[in-house]
């Protein structure tokens, strides 16, 4: 495979200004992910910092509840920070402090990737500057606070949608300019090349530990790993270390919205056709012109109208499925899983939980499906409470 | 001879530097776009016309917000391609658009309706050496002049891989950071354009941050080919200036391009 690209998918479509960062950055990874002290530094943090391994944990009642398949829960929720941003993030950064970078950028939609980049901003002493939608802003209060809290600089982006794909226009064009000291701390697996395949190596340690994890639970391999997909990067990363066993079923949950029919949505998977924004080739929701469609979602993390290129190529080959989950079945999964199993997940991991139970359910009681709980959905609450105010 | 290539010889005769304009296509609506082009283009060698796109990276905020004000009004691409039929009767146009507009349409449909709107050149700031290969052979096969950009972040090699694969002209970025005003001439820029003259056997234009006639005088001393002024024409049709107040400005930046001489 050409370096890069996912197939058909991928690429480097960057101004001229960010071509020689990137490739800055390429070698920078391609040194240090075999250099025993930056393993060991970042196994450190991943354990004594993060926490992890996280637990794979047995959903007893959820299981009965869907009267099928056994369904486990990665708790990626757990983790520092309260989601999996914080592999991806720990990696970068410690992969910026080692290239003798000062400061770190990051764009955030749920709040989630900048909480992490703060984290990891503040345990190594790195100045740490965020781009959020404004709208963002909003639904995402706690969030913001938090990266306040951390010592986070934190800048509202007012341009287009309010959301976070304005927020990594907005992170591009700061990174443009402050290419020579910067470090641009991208929180999904999209973008120009290497971002896709350092974010995805990073954040395979999810889909490591639930190898190992089942295989000490059942004695064998799941039938199936399901996960949320908005940019892709919980997804890729509970997903990658099985591509090659085909007896294990990858099925990604994107966000439909309003439902793929009303066209207000966030599916590009499902609804969307090939386009190029921000540095790569993916599938992409567009108009005609090939104008960014505005996107809809109860969840800010996965509010966005492209998705990481590999995805795009998994879907291609049908090694990987992708549904689409509407605002109304992820709150009735959200509620589902606080009640049943004593967990709050966050809104983009309660489209898996829907999109695991509905599979489940068609599958015999011996079979074994993993769900990758990305969150913790403290953030969620507010929302979650105004849509229920709005049902009744 | 080429049109861009001939702009360019025109300017260098009369002792000047190229005056590039940029106007972005449907600002600030599809009604009024041809009447400021038009007295933007009567004072320059080459203009430069921008089809509006959702997610501008390469773009400050000037240019941004006549995206906005395009798109708003509702400006379709092939609209873009209209009007730069009408305008390349009068002056060589050149169109930048991001690369999704490109492949929307697919490179060679596009670049065939670039031919067939009379455009000489294209600009597509977000698609670097590497991921052009395909669409400079497309546009090379369509007499359309697939201009390349360098940046002060290009390394020497890269700079002379881009300077000998660049069609019409070389694109020198001035600085660090997305188009937009400056206050002073970036430091760099008259040390980029010495550097990129040895290595360019076409001309070279510089742009972004370039937006007074003092500016564009020191650049025509500097020994550039072509200057290209963008946020500053937009920035003024966006404030709500007539056309006519517009094309005074242009004429001001036109003045300045033989350098001191003019100005005194």
């Amino acid at each position: 495979m050409t370096r890069g690209w996912f197939g058909e998918f991928g690429g480097r479509y960057v101004p001229e200004t960010l071509v020689p960062a990137l490739e800055e950055l390429e070698d920078a990874y391609n040194r240090f992910r075999r250099d025993p002290e930056f393993r060991s530094r970042l196994n450190y943090y991943n354990t004594q910092f993060g926490g992890r391994p996280t637990p794979l944990y047995l959903a007893g009642r959820l299981t009965e509840h869907a009267g099928g398949a056994r369904i486990y829960l990665k708790r990626e929720d757990l983790v520092h920070g309260g989601a999996h941003k914080f592999n991806n993030v720990m990696g970068q950064a410690l992969l910026a402090s080692m290239m003798g970078k000062k400061r770190i950028i990051a764009e955030t939609g749920a709040g989630q990737h900048g909480v992490a980049a703060a984290i990891a901003g503040a345990a190594l002493g790195l100045r740490t500057e965020v781009y959020m939608g404004r709208k963002d802003t909003e639904r995402q209060r706690l969030n913001l606070i938090r990266m306040e809290l951390l010592g986070a600089e934190v800048h509202p982006v007012d341009s287009g949608s309010r959301t976070l794909k304005d927020a990594i226009n907005e992170a591009l064009r700061d990174w443009v300019a402050n290419v020579r000291d910067t470090y641009y701390l991208l929180g999904s697996a999209v973008g120009p090349h290497p971002y896709p395949t350092i974010v995805r190596e990073f954040q395979s340690i999810i889909g490591k530990e639930i190898r190992s994890q089942i295989l000490r639970a059942e004695g064998r391999l799941p039938d199936l790993v399901v996960a949320c997909v908005g940019g892709g990067s919980n997804a890729i990363g509970a997903f990658a270390p099985f591509l090659k066993d085909a007896g294990v079923g990858l099925l990604g949950a994107q966000a439909g919205g309003h439902g793929i029919a009303t066209g207000h949505h966030s599916a590009p998977l499902v609804a969307g056709e090939p386009g190029v924004l921000h540095g790569a080739r993916s599938m992409l929701l567009q108009d005609e012109d090939g104008q960014i469609r505005e996107t809809t979602s109860i969840s800010a993390g996965l509010d966005y109208p492209s998705v990481g290129p590999q995805h795009s190529h998994l879907l291609g080959t049908g090694r990987a499925r992708y549904v689409a989950v509407t605002d109304e079945q992820a709150m009735q999964a959200f509620t589902l899983l606080s009640r049943l199993e004593g967990i709050i997940p966050a809104l983009e991991s309660a489209h898996a939980v829907h999109a695991a139970v509905e599979e489940a359910r068609g599958m015999p009681p011996d079979a074994v499906v993993v769900i990758n709980l990305s969150g913790r959905g403290d953030k969620d609450v507010e929302t979650a409470a105004a849509y229920m105010e709005g049902k009744r | 001879m080429r049109r861009l290539s001939e702009a360019f010889s025109r300017a260098a005769s009369e002792g000047r530097t190229a005056l590039i304009s940029y106007v972005m296509g449907g600002d600030p609506h599809p009604e009024t776009f041809l009447s400021y082009a038009r007295s933007v283009a009567m004072h320059s060698d080459i203009v430069e016309v921008g089809i509006p796109f959702s997610d501008p990276i390469a773009d400050g905020p000037s240019i941004q917000a006549a995206g906005v004000r395009s798109l708003a009004s509702g400006t379709r691409v092939r609209q873009v391609l209209d009007w730069c039929s009408s305008l390349s009767i009068s002056v060589p146009v050149v169109v930048m658009c991001y690369y999704n507009t490109v492949h929307r349409m697919g490179e060679q449909p596009f670049v065939s309706e670039l031919a067939g709107s009379g455009v000489s050149g294209l600009i597509v700031p977000d698609l670097p050496l590497e991921e052009g290969r395909e669409l400079r052979r497309t546009c090379a096969r369509n007499a359309v002049d697939n201009i390349l950009l360098a940046s002060p972040a290009t390394g020497e090699q890269r700079a002379r891989r881009i300077a000998s694969s660049t069609a019409g002209f070389l694109y020198v970025v001035s600085r660090y950071g997305t188009t937009g005003e400056g206050n002073s001439l970036p430091e760099q820029a008259v040390g980029l354009v010495s550097t990129y003259k040895k290595i360019s056997a076409l001309p070279v234009a510089v742009g972004f941050g370039i937006s007074t006639p003092d500016h564009v005088s020191r650049l025509a001393e500097s020994g550039a080919d072509g200057v290209v002024i963008g946020s500053a024409i937009v920035s003024r049709i966006g404030a709500g200036q007539s056309f006519e107040h517009v094309g005074t400005f242009v004429s001001a930046l036109r003045q300045a391009t033989a350098g001191k001489r003019a100005v005194s």
